[in-house]
């Protein structure tokens, strides 16, 4: 996932913001990290260059 | 369970495009026309493999099936995993959106093209193409036709009800192809 991408999402469910975390990233892009909505208290991995935001509660 | 199914058959899906080249090829070229030459701020929802993104020179896509969205990604396409009713998007952030061959397969068109006309900036426009349900004799039987295991589980609409369905969520429709079983549409953003 490209750093600059990071400026368009939001999530889902409640079109809050993302706090990004970078665990893994090459020149080109993070390789591995999350994506967290605070509000729905949700954690969303970027795994592999692809951030799952499928949408999901905090039970799931 | 319609997502299961891209999941176990993504490969097969992919390969309907090496063995229908001719007709992948013209639903290629009538799409084409209808976007601008500059096709780097257009989005594709629901990008499957990267069929269409990668030969239209689209950057990036959304696709809920992990297995059709890393071939997407192999292929160059920046792939968000997500889906259409659920847009992880800010509003007014895309210039351009298109979507081939994904209404059929949603259970929501509605809420689909209501978050795709949230995400796109006033002005921008979506394209969508699909196979379309005839009036009078409803969807042709054609084997040929696309992905059979998969379209066991679509729902065709209309020329006339998706051109409702566009208008009631706050596009205006600019422009039209309708020939053969496919239908493309361009529709700005009121």
């Amino acid at each position: 996932m490209k750093r600059e991408l990071h400026d368009i999402l939001c999530c889902p469910v409640c079109k809050g913001d993302l706090t990004l975390e970078v665990l893994e990233e090459d020149e080109r892009e993070i390789i591995t990290g999350s994506l967290t909505c605070a509000a729905c208290n949700v954690v969303y991995p970027i795994e592999e260059g692809i951030p799952n935001l499928l949408p999901r509660n905090r039970d799931e | 369970m319609k997502e299961n199914i891209f999941e176990q058959y993504a490969e097969e899906y992919d390969v309907w495009y090496e063995e229908h080249r001719f007709l992948y090829q013209s639903e290629l070229d009538r799409v084409k026309r209808f976007l601008p030459s500059d096709t780097s701020r257009i989005i594709e929802l629901g990008v499957g493999s990267g069929r269409f993104a990668v030969p239209l020179a689209i950057p990036s896509g959304m696709e809920p099936s992990i297995a059709l969205g890393r071939m997407a990604y192999k292929r160059g396409i920046a792939i968000v995993r997500g889906r259409v009713e659920f847009l992880p998007v800010r509003q007014s952030s895309c210039q351009a959106v298109l979507l081939m061959f994904v209404i059929c397969f949603l259970a929501d068109p509605m809420v689909a093209l209501q978050e795709i006309h949230r995400i796109l900036v006033p002005g921008g426009f979506l394209v969508i193409g699909f196979i379309r349900r005839d009036e009078k004799s409803g969807i042709k039987e054609n084997n040929n036709r696309k992905k059979g295991k998969f379209l066991a589980h679509a729902r065709f609409y209309t020329c006339q009800e998706v051109a409702m369905l566009l208008e009631s969520s706050g596009f205006h429709l600019k422009e039209t192809d309708s020939r053969d079983e496919i239908c493309i549409i361009r529709a700005e953003k009121r």
